[in-house]
């Protein structure tokens, strides 16, 4: 099964006309395109109109998650319904499976959230918006354990917009660490299962990381890969 | 703008977080003496005026050098077998 992955596309209205020929030789790379959120600029539906056009002639199954700027606006739910319109999946705590010459992989997508990595964590102590902070990373984190242990397939992948390893933010300052990630969502793959984490969100960061478990993570980010997308080859 | 240089900075990239054309939470930037350099990369040429003609605003003061680079010609995807 070839995967192909990319983040943080961060399409605006002023995107018309240059995504589309990126994608233009998926069919020959990839059996799957994911999309590992800040699909938008600033969340704005007609931002996601530019996109489901853009991606109209993708002929691979589409499957993507939402970023912090898809969420800018509070118009998720939109974003969503416009790019299910243009058969893209969105996925938000929940799971989807392709199945490719008779191998089924099963994806868990989620947007994540940060809070910081092992042993410079967040926690959900003191005031109520830390705590709400830090339960919002929970909440994700256990919606990922959930969908991957659902899923029944030969593989297994999570896509998610936040980082769950430092190893993937590498690069960017480390101030910003615990905005740009959580090892709890980490914690809930290596606690499931997985073959493959994709996410994007950190720009500067480093694309090949893995889990305290194994579990292989590879950030996507468009300005980090400066390819169309990358293309993971999985099977066992 | 006659504040340090360090609130200056932030000033800035909150412009640049904030204005929905640009919507940039990375640009770099830095401020020394008249001069401010801005780094980053965005998704089109459009972003990048609009990078310039933001900081132009604010400090009209100094010196500005848009080393923002537009994301444009992209390398052929690759495969990495992780079988």
């Amino acid at each position: 099964m070839r995967v192909a992955a990319v983040a943080d596309l961060h399409v605006g209205l002023d995107s018309c006309g240059l995504l589309a020929p990126r994608f233009a030789s998926l069919a020959d790379d990839a059996d799957l395109l994911l999309l590992g959120g800040d699909l938008t600029q600033v969340g704005a539906p007609d931002e996601a109109k530019v996109l489901a056009a853009e991606l109209d002639a993708v002929p691979v199954p589409v499957v993507a998650v939402l970023g912090n700027h898809d969420l800018h606006q509070d118009a998720g739910d939109e974003l969503r319904a416009i790019l299910e319109d243009a058969d893209v999946t969105v996925l938000d705590g929940d799971v989807v499976t392709v199945t490719v010459a008779g191998c089924s992989l099963g994806v868990m997508g989620d947007t994540g959230f940060g809070g910081g990595f092992t042993g410079a964590s967040g926690s959900a102590f003191g005031e109520r918006e830390m705590k709400a902070f830090m339960r919002r990373t929970e909440q994700s984190a256990a919606r990922i354990q959930t969908g991957l242990e659902v899923l029944d397939t030969d593989l297994r992948v999570a896509l998610l917009h936040y980082s769950p390893v430092k190893d993937t933010v590498i690069g960017e300052r480390a101030e910003i660490f615990p905005f740009l990630g959580s090892s709890l969502l980490a914690h809930a793959v290596d606690a499931a299962g997985a073959d493959l984490v994709v996410h994007g969100h950190a720009h500067a960061g480093t694309e090949q990381g893995v889990t305290a478990g194994g579990v292989r993570v590879r950030n996507v980010a468009l300005p980090l890969i400066r390819r169309p997308y990358r293309v993971f080859r999985l099977g066992h | 703008m006659d504040e340090p240089p360090q609130y200056v900075v932030q000033q800035v990239k909150e412009a640049l977080a904030a204005d929905p054309r640009v919507a940039s939470l990375d640009a770099r930037v830095r401020v020394v003496a008249e001069e401010v350099y801005v780094q980053g990369d965005v998704g089109t040429e459009e972003r990048r005026a609009v990078v310039e003609a933001l900081v132009t605003r604010l400090l009209p003061h100094h010196r500005v050098h848009n080393d923002v680079r537009v994301i444009g010609e992209l390398d052929r995807a690759d495969e990495e077998d992780l079988t």
